[in-house]
């Protein structure tokens, strides 16, 4: 880069990486709601259905689903999930997937977190370390190389 | 308690699914059509989340049974598949960035996991 700073282009590609970032950022939270209403939803359901039984009979995969839309809090899991998805795809455009994409994994920080205040669940040494990999990952993630072309 | 080999199957499926799911949301972001109506007529992000869900309903089917310390770290998986369709779909780089972040997330989920039991 030399005495030549950052240019124009560098600085909209990083306006605009925050922005996709902080979508999916917005995305986890979401979604980390939306998976505790399904954790919580699936085991009130309580049906059991092997892989075998699917494909003798693929008519199971409507039965489920029928299922999980009369069940309130499996029907509020996946309308959150619905409204991650429209989120997600307005961050991915123009942006790297492979780059975006795995930052959904601090949606499990989030659920480590609520569990712990809603379910009382603990903290301990595996998920203090667990959520300190994620976060680690997802920053090491957004790094670039200063030779990376920008867009 | 065991995991039973289909509850595997079934959230390994599950994940492959789903990473297709995030490619297709990206081709539908990549062509996007003006308006509401635009958005609804969009077919590659329409199916990208005809992905999604019958990839939620694999996913739902598989942690019925099973240890989640086991099936849930699994869904991280898809990260990876993820990582090797966006080099085949997008042509975007695989860096040594990409490779360590995912890395330390796949373990991070992992360990997760580990705390729960």
């Amino acid at each position: 880069m030399g005495i030549a700073t950052t240019t124009n282009l560098e600085i909209d590609d990083r306006t605009a990486a925050r922005k996709s970032f902080l979508l999916v950022f917005l995305c986890t939270l979401i979604g980390a709601l939306g998976q505790m209403l399904i954790k919580t939803g699936a085991s009130q359901l309580g049906v059991h259905v092997s892989l075998p039984e699917v494909f003798q009979k693929p008519g199971l995969i409507f039965t489920y689903s029928f299922g999980i839309l009369s069940n309130p809090r499996l029907f509020m899991g996946y309308v959150l999930y619905g409204i991650n998805t429209f989120l997600m795809a307005a961050a991915l455009k123009g942006r790297e997937l492979s780059r975006l994409f795995p930052v959904i994994a601090l949606t499990y920080v989030w659920v480590t977190f609520l569990s712990i205040s809603l379910l009382g669940e603990h903290l301990n040494w595996y998920r203090a370390v667990g959520i300190a990999l994620i976060v680690g990952g997802v920053s090491v993630l957004g790094m670039k190389n200063k030779t990376e072309v920008v867009g | 308690m065991k995991t039973p080999l289909s509850s595997i199957l079934l959230v390994l499926l599950s994940s492959f699914i789903g990473s297709f799911g995030a490619v297709f949301l990206k081709y539908g972001a990549e062509h996007p059509k003006p308006g509401f109506a635009g958005l609804m007529t969009n077919y590659r992000l329409a199916f990208g989340i005809a992905l999604y869900l019958l990839s939620s309903v694999f996913f739902v089917m598989g942690v019925a049974q099973g240890e989640l310390t086991i099936l849930y770290p699994m869904v991280s998986l898809g990260y990876i598949w993820t990582l090797v369709w966006s080099r085949i779909f997008f042509q975007e780089r695989i860096t040594a960035f990409k490779v360590a972040g995912l890395g330390l997330i796949v373990i991070g989920v992992a360990c997760i996991n580990l705390g729960k039991a």
